[in-house]
């Protein structure tokens, strides 16, 4: 559905977007995830025809995404990460302006626009002006606006930034209804977990470029990491921290102020043989935990960076 | 489109301490002018004080002094005399209490401490004596026969000064002023246009980056928000210049229809010129707000609004500019409405207005109309 | 609460200050240009505004006689005066400029209604002067005389030579000041002060102060160490600096401008003094709309009427000597007015009297009185504000 081929752009000297390929399918939800500067806003201004840029190829719908490709715009739904709507309009006329932008008869719009309202779970919030709304009642609002006219494909870049838990959790619930109803969805985050949750598909940028792509399951056999294993307050010596690092299936043991984390590849009992080890040589810790492999882990690995810093 | 324009107008409108101040600061403007410059052709004389320093007695300053007094007890009211030692009056003319002194001795002087209008008078009272006194004495020496009729004539002193007004509507210069305040006003659209900008530059602001992703063409978008923009900036314009004309009372003695349409021509200059500053590039809100003030100040500084007779001395000395000045071209246009019909001009600055309109208008679009930007 | 924090308000004032110095001075440009073009056009053209002692008077003589000879003869000799033929357009438009401020038209039996003492001449004054009253009473005044003059038995001739043999009056010109009379060119430029100072220092001063009162920008400065006391004192003294070194640029290029003639004035502290007064009403002004306007049209619309509508009232633009008697009842409460009361006694005088700087000193104080008042209102509202 779209295909974004050898995509570069440059601000001034900066390579913002370094031939990053990325091609989504009807129907997923699809996730770019990376951190602050990877390029995830920049390849969507781009992919909307709102940046200029350098090289490359867009594609959209099969089509050639371009400013004026006014038909593959109407079926585009955006909500980017600043807030966009008009203070001097209730909710209700702000939703109505920008449906009304896409959708013509009259009927049809009336009805989208109680649809959104009712979607994002603003019904007592219809005739109050932005001002007046708190964060998280804002990014709905600025949601409805952006999926009121029922979009086939809906990008949205960081929806979720500076919004409180529950009206996170339930823009990630209408996302995936959203889905269900069969929009087509891009979802850039920096929130691993976000990510996690909703996307079926996940794209991993750093520097322009898209460094690993797969489903959640691809992306975390991309790595050697099958279980972290952190032990907190605990003292070791060095010679025990290199013996820690001789057990089998254990590829990278890092202690740091009396933390130890242990990555192991895949494997059974991990944890049990490292905890043998601590109970031989009586070493005595305070709490445990394993987890299995993040996207954290993945973009640790691949680029040694963290990707929340 | 309507659509769009519907909340066009929706948002402008609702934007109350704009509107507010868009329409109402002119019109308070206005009403001080009406107060102060209006009313100035009913400004009087005050008395003038003037001191009187008595030297020698003598028949020439006798009369004098009875002259004096014959004007100060007449209705005219222009002159207080009071009686004063050389000292004390030197002093009261240095202090202001007084305009002048007049001293009577052999010969009658005047002393005065400025030029003004004042003493301009006390000097005509003056010469009024002093020719009338000679006048006696030339009529005894070469007719004094005619002495009798002379006499006569001069108790029976008339009016031979008619008024009259010339043929044009109004010749009342202070007029000027409402014209230039008009002017600013359609200027000061810049504001509105400003804040239009803003919303169509998908690299100012985020609700305009929405709007340029939607399928609606960017034509559309522009010309709504333009068009509506200019609307309410008009009305507010006409409704000042109603103000004016029929609760102030101004001497708009012309046609309103075509006052209105030099207004709405004028109304549109401002405008696109707000909008062509405010998509400009790489330059900070506080500077583009700067030029547009200094851009409409210096405009309306040069049509004469705050020194009545700018306008003429800028056509002595730089006629071009009053031919592109759209402040200019606006009282210059208001100026053959009301007070002398010239049909020539007024077509020649209503046709220069209109295509300033138009190339800012071209220019403002052009710049607006960018769908694709280098950063957002 | 260490040293470092302590002029953190202050810095940060300078910092936006420095930010948009660009603005600023293109303000500064543009106002006081303004400034300089209306002292010029005042000095250079002798308006009408100024009551000038000669006024421009057309004359359209359609006698040519000799007695109409004599009257243009003795108008020269009191007033600027210039021939035109009866073009009524022309004169209208002359006379809407105030090329002219009066016209004689002098019909064709010019001298038998002179004799028969009807009106021999017509007038067109322009509204809006005290010359009218004034010109007309001489030309009046001299007819009179001529008829006078007829009706003794005089011919023609004899009256030419009658009315050459008059002599001028004795008329002494006090010069206190050296100027001749008039007023130093430096006053004009200091009676247009009013409305640089208040516009160019309002408008900057607002963005500035509206950057401050940003909301959040706000909320943080409360939840920090510094008190309200302490960061009001440290923004006017942030104030403080910003309005003299606008003083000081406007008070050197009129140096620059003038030279001897302003540095070397005998007054020049009074007019430093005034000025400096007025800087203060200026900033307080500033501070009051600064604080209580947010949106940048009201800030425009407010500080528009407040500058254009102060200066108006009070003789910035037109005289005092000009204004209705109605209106400097009103103009009384306003501090611009005692500014150019003082203005228009520093510009004539040469020495000041006792009374004069009684005058003086009271103008001063309603000017500082007035800008207390602003700035107690403007505290007010802040200290509102903050317990929203």
């Amino acid at each position: 559905m779209i295909k974004i081929e050898n995509l570069v752009k440059r601000y001034g000297d900066l390579l913002a977007l370094d031939h990053l390929n990325l091609e989504i399918d009807e129907g997923e939800i699809f996730g770019l995830l990376g951190p602050n500067g990877s390029g995830k806003s920049t390849a969507i201004g781009c992919l909307l025809s709102l940046l200029k840029y350098d090289k490359g190829n867009i594609e959209i719908f099969g089509r050639k995404m371009t400013p004026d490709n006014y038909e593959v715009k109407r079926q585009i739904g955006v909500i980017l990460q600043n807030v966009a709507v008009f203070d001097e309009l209730t909710v209700y006329e702000n939703i109505d302006y920008f449906c009304g932008l896409y959708v013509k008869e009259r009927d049809k719009k009336k009805q989208y626009v109680q649809e959104a309202i009712a979607f994002v779970g603003l019904e007592n919030y219809e005739k109050m002006r932005p001002k007046k709304l708190s964060g998280g009642l804002l990014r709905r609002l600025n949601i409805a606006c952006g999926i009121a006219h029922k979009p086939r494909l809906i990008i949205m870049d960081e929806p979720t930034v500076a919004v409180d838990p529950q009206s996170r959790n339930k823009i990630l619930e209408g996302i995936q209804e959203l889905n269900k109803q069969g929009s087509t969805i891009i979802y850039t985050t920096h929130y691993m977990e976000e990510a996690e949750q909703i996307c079926s598909r996940i794209a991993i940028m750093d520097h322009g470029r898209s460094i690993a792509i797969g489903t959640k399951e691809e992306l975390k056999k991309m790595i050697k990491t099958g279980e972290a294993i952190t032990i907190e307050n605990i003292q070791l010596e060095q010679s025990q921290v290199s013996d820690i690092r001789a057990i089998r299936h254990v590829f990278q043991v890092e202690y740091k102020e009396d933390v130890l984390t242990v990555r192991c590849s895949e494997a059974r009992h991990n944890l049990v043989r490292i905890l043998n080890y601590m109970q031989e040589q009586e070493i005595t810790f305070g709490q445990v935990s394993s987890q299995l492999p993040t996207l954290n882990d993945v973009f640790l690995e691949i680029t040694g960076k963290q990707l929340r810093d | 489109m309507l659509h769009l324009l519907k909340y066009r107008f929706k948002s402008s409108l609702r934007n109350g301490s704009s509107m507010f101040w868009a329409l109402l600061f002119p019109i308070i403007l206005g009403t001080l002018f009406y107060f102060t410059i209006g009313k100035m052709d009913e400004a009087d004389f005050s008395t003038i004080p003037v001191a009187v320093v008595v030297g020698e007695v003598s028949q020439e300053a006798d009369n004098f002094q009875h002259f004096l007094q014959e004007i100060e007890e007449s209705d005219s009211d222009i002159i207080q005399v009071q009686y004063m030692t050389e000292d004390v009056a030197a002093k009261a003319l240095e202090e202001k209490e007084v305009k002048g002194i007049f001293y009577t001795e052999d010969q009658i002087s005047l002393t005065v401490a400025a030029k003004g209008i004042e003493e301009s008078i006390l000097e005509s009272l003056l010469n009024s004596y002093v020719d009338s006194a000679k006048m006696m004495t030339q009529i005894g020496q070469i007719h004094p026969e005619g002495m009798n009729a002379a006499i006569s004539s001069m108790s029976n002193y008339q009016n031979l000064v008619q008024s009259v007004s010339l043929k044009g509507k109004t010749i009342d210069g202070n007029v000027q002023y409402f014209y230039a305040l008009i002017a600013m006003a359609c200027m000061y659209g810049c504001f509105l246009g400003f804040d239009a900008a803003l919303g169509l530059q998908a690299n100012l602001t985020p609700l305009a980056a929405r709007r340029c992703i939607t399928p609606t063409h960017k034509l559309k978008i522009i010309a709504s928000d333009m068009f509506g923009i200019f609307i309410i900036h008009f009305v507010n314009v006409s409704i000042l210049v109603l103000y004016l004309r029929f609760i102030l009372g101004i001497g708009f003695d012309g046609e309103m229809g075509k006052m209105l349409l030099v207004s709405g021509i004028g109304s549109m200059i401002g405008v696109s010129l707000g909008i062509l500053v405010g998509s400009a590039g790489r330059i900070t809100e506080n500077l583009k707000v700067g030029i547009m003030l200094g851009v409409s100040m210096t405009c309306s500084f040069l049509s004469g609004l705050m020194v009545g007779g700018m306008k003429d001395i800028v056509e002595k000395h730089a006629p071009l500019l009053n031919r592109v000045n759209p402040a200019a071209l606006i009282t210059d246009a208001f100026y053959c409405i009301n007070v002398y019909d010239n049909p020539g001009r007024f077509y020649r600055d209503l046709g220069t207005l209109a295509v300033l309109g138009i190339l800012m208008l071209a220019g403002a679009y052009l710049i607006v109309r960018k769908e694709c930007y280098e950063s957002v | 609460m260490s040293e470092r924090s302590a002029m953190r308000v202050f810095k940060g004032y300078m910092k936006i200050t420095s930010r948009n110095i660009g603005t600023m001075l293109m303000y500064f440009i543009i106002f006081f240009t303004m400034a300089v073009f209306m002292q010029k056009t005042y000095t250079s053209e002798e308006l009408d505004n100024f009551a000038a002692v000669k006024n421009k008077v057309a004359i359209v003589d359609e006698d040519k006689g000799n007695l109409a000879r004599l009257l243009k003869e003795y108008l020269k000799d009191v007033h600027h005066i210039k021939e035109y033929s009866h073009d009524e357009e022309l004169l209208q438009e002359e006379m809407y400029y105030g090329n002219i401020e009066y016209i004689v038209w002098i019909p064709k039996d010019f001298e038998q209604k002179l004799i028969s003492g009807e009106a021999a001449v017509k007038e067109t004054a322009r509204p809006g002067t005290y010359s009218g009253a004034y010109v007309e009473q001489q030309i009046s005044g001299f007819l009179n005389h001529l008829r006078t003059y007829k009706a003794a038995g005089f011919s023609d001739e004899e009256i030419e030579k009658a009315i050459q043999e008059r002599e001028k009056s004795i008329v002494k010109l006090a010069d206190p000041n050296g100027n001749g009379g008039a007023a130093s060119m430096h006053s004009y430029l200091f009676q247009f002060l009013p409305y640089i100072m208040i516009a160019a220092l309002s408008y900057v001063l607002s963005f500035i102060l509206a950057a401050f009162n940003n909301k959040d920008v706000k909320n943080r400065m409360r939840a920090s160490a510094i008190s309200g006391r302490r960061e009001a004192l440290e923004s006017f003294l942030a104030f403080a600096v910003i309005g003299l070194g606008f003083w000081c640029m406007c008070m050197l290029f009129t140096a620059i401008l003038y030279g001897k003639e302003f540095t070397g004035d005998v007054l020049l502290p009074y007019y430093l003094m005034n000025s400096l007064a007025l800087l203060v009403v200026a900033l307080s002004i500033s501070f009051l709309v600064g604080n209580t306007v947010k949106d940048k049209v009201a800030i425009n619309g407010v500080v528009n009427v407040l500058s254009l509508g102060m200066s108006f009232l009070c003789g910035a633009f037109i005289p005092l000597s000009m204004l209705s008697v109605e209106v400097k009842k009103v103009a009384v409460f306003l501090p611009v007015y005692w500014y150019e009361k003082i203005n228009d006694l520093l510009s004539v005088s040469g020495r000041l009297s006792d009374s004069m700087k009684i005058t003086i000193w009271k103008g001063l104080g309603i000017q500082l009185l007035f800008a207390a008042a602003c700035l107690g209102v403007g505290l007010a509202v802040t200290k509102l504000k903050r317990q929203e």
